[in-house]
C-alpha cells in the first residue's frame, strides 16, 4: 500500500509540475494544430495521406484513424523523447532528489512513476489528436 | 523511544584520493548535536553519509544497531533530512509539495494531512500553505526544507546549515523549535555558525579537514580556552595590522578605538586583558591551536 500511495503521489506531483507549465499547453496546442493540418479540406492544395492524383478517403472513422496512427507513430518515434524528456534531470538540477533519496523510497518505484507520468503524457498528446480527429470527422 | 547512533571509522575518498572524511568515529545518542567546522571541513559529506545520501567509502553506521549500508529503510523511515541545498516542484504548493513528500515518506493520507497543517504551523507558513512554491523567497524556501524534514516526527533529524537566509527572528524560533524537538530524538546540526549551537547543543563535534578534532560537550571545550582569549582595545588604524598577526573572534567599534577579542597562545600586547572565554572564542582556539583555521 505504502508503495502504491509513493508511486501515484510522484505521478501527480510530475504530472501537476508539468502542467503547470506554459510549454506543455503551448505543445499540446501545437500538436493540435499539426492534426488539423493532416486533415485539409476538398479544395485544399494539398495532401497529407492518398493514393495518388489527389485521391484520398472520405474522413470516415476507419480513414482518420489511419491518419492519426501514421501520424502520431511517426511523430512520436521521432520527437516524443524531446517532449517528455527532462523530468528526471529536473529533479538533480534542482537537488530535489536529495529529499527523496533519504526516504524509504526505492529507485524502480521512483523510475516506474516517471514512465508512467511519459505515458500520461503521450496520452494526452493522443487524446488531442483524437479530438481534432472526430472534429475533422 | 530509542535513537542510537554510531559511526564507526567512516572514511569518504573522491576518486582524485583525497579524503573528504577521513575515518571518523562517533556515538551520539538523544539531543543535539552541533557540527561545526570552517568551509571544507567535511560536515556536508559527513551529513550526507548520514542521511544516506552517498555511502562511505569505507567503515559503518549503526542505527540502534542495524547497519545502514545493509538496511538502510531501518533508518529512512525515521529520518528527517534539511539538507543544505535542495529544491522543489515550484509549480506546487507547499501543501501540495508537503503532501508529495509524506506519500514518498509513507505517511498514511490522513496522518499527512494534520501533519502538514501542524509544520507548516511550527515554521509559520500557515497561511501561505496555498501559494506557488516558485513564489517562495529564499527564507520561506527553507522553512518549506525545514517542515518536510518534520514531517514523519523523525526520530532522528538531520539539518545541514538550516538557517542559511533566515532572518534573526526566525532563527530565533528555529533554535527554539530545535531545542523543543531534542528531547527525545538526535539531532544532528551542522553548521558554521557557532551562535546557531551554543544556544542549544547538547554536544559538539568540530571537524577540519575531514578529521574530527573534538566530539564531547561543549564546557569541556570552553575550558581548554581558558587562559587564551584576550581583549585588546586598538585605534581603528591598527585593525588591519592586528588582523594579519592575530586570530580575532570578535571586534566590537568604539568611540575610543576597536575592542578586539583575540584567541591565542600568548598575549597579544601589554595592555590586553584576558577573559573568559565563549564557545566561539574556544572554537577558534582548537581550529588555531590544530593548525586548521
Amino acid at each position: 500500500m505504502g508503495a502504491l500511495r509513493r508511486f501515484a503521489a510522484i505521478l501527480v506531483a510530475d504530472l501537476r509540475e508539468r502542467s503547470r507549465s506554459t510549454r506543455f499547453w503551448v505543445v499540446l496546442a501545437l500538436v493540435g494544430i499539426a492534426t488539423w493540418w493532416c486533415f485539409p479540406p476538398n479544395d485544399a492544395h494539398y495532401e497529407t495521406v492518398g493514393f495518388g492524383d489527389n485521391v484520398r478517403g472520405i474522413y470516415s472513422s476507419a480513414w482518420v484513424g489511419m491518419v492519426l496512427g501514421l501520424m502520431y507513430s511517426t511523430m512520436l518515434s521521432l520527437i516524443g523523447f524531446y517532449l517528455v524528456r527532462g523530468t528526471l534531470v529536473r529533479d538533480f538540477d534542482t537537488r530535489d532528489w536529495q529529499l527523496l533519496v533519504a526516504t524509504p523510497m526505492t529507485r524502480s518505484g521512483y523510475l516506474l512513476a516517471k514512465w508512467t507520468s511519459h505515458m500520461v503524457v503521450f496520452t494526452l498528446i493522443m487524446l488531442v489528436g483524437l479530438v481534432v480527429g472526430a472534429v475533422a470527422q | 523511544m530509542t535513537c542510537q547512533l554510531t559511526v564507526e571509522s567512516v572514511r569518504y575518498r573522491y576518486p582524485n584520493g583525497h579524503d573528504a572524511v577521513a575515518g571518523i568515529d562517533l556515538q551520539m545518542g538523544p539531543g543535539i548535536l552541533g557540527l561545526l567546522g570552517p568551509n571544507g571541513a567535511g560536515k556536508s559529506t559527513l551529513m550526507r553519509i548520514l542521511a544516506t545520501l552517498v555511502k562511505p567509502t569505507s567503515g559503518r553506521l549503526l542505527w540502534n544497531g542495524e547497519d545502514i549500508a545493509k538496511k538502510p529503510d531501518a533508518l529512512r523511515v525515521e529520518l528527517g533530512c534539511l539538507p543544505q541545498d535542495f529544491g522543489v516542484y515550484e509549480a506546487l504548493s507547499a501543501r501540495e509539495f508537503l503532501a508529495y513528500l509524506a506519500a514518498v515518506k509513507g505517511l498514511p493520507s490522513k496522518v499527512a494531512h494534520a501533519r502538514i497543517d501542524e509544520c507548516l504551523g511550527l515554521v509559520g507558513l500557515s497561511d501561505v500553505g496555498d501559494r506557488r512554491l516558485g513564489d517562495f523567497f529564499g527564507g520561506m524556501r527553507q522553512r518549506i526544507g525545514i517542515a518536510q524534514a518534520l514531517l514523519n516526527d523523525p526520530k532522528l533529524l538531520i539539518v545541514d546549515e538550516p538557517t542559511v537566509g533566515l532572518d534573526p527572528q526566525k532563527r530565533l524560533r528555529f533554535r527554539h523549535l530545535i531545542t523543543d524537538l531534542a528531547a527525545q530524538r538526535l539531532v544532528i546540526l551542522s553548521t558554521h555558525i557557532v551562535s546557531d549551537v551554543e544556544a542549544s547543543a547538547t554536544a559538539l563535534a568540530v571537524m577540519a579537514k575531514g578529521r574530527l578534532l573534538f566530539h564531547g560537550a561543549p564546557e569541556p571545550l570552553v575550558a581548554e580556552a581558558e587562559g587564551h582569549v584576550w581583549e585588546w582595545l586598538v585605534p581603528e588604524s591598527g585593525v588591519a595590522d592586528a588582523r594579519v598577526k592575530f586570530t580575532i573572534s570578535t571586534s566590537l567599534r568604539r568611540p575610543d578605538g576597536v575592542r578586539l577579542r583575540i584567541v591565542g597562545d600568548k598575549s597579544p600586547s601589554d595592555d590586553a586583558q584576558a577573559c573568559a572565554p565563549d564557545l566561539e572564542d574556544a572554537y577558534l582556539w582548537l581550529l588555531a591551536r590544530e593548525g586548521a583555521g
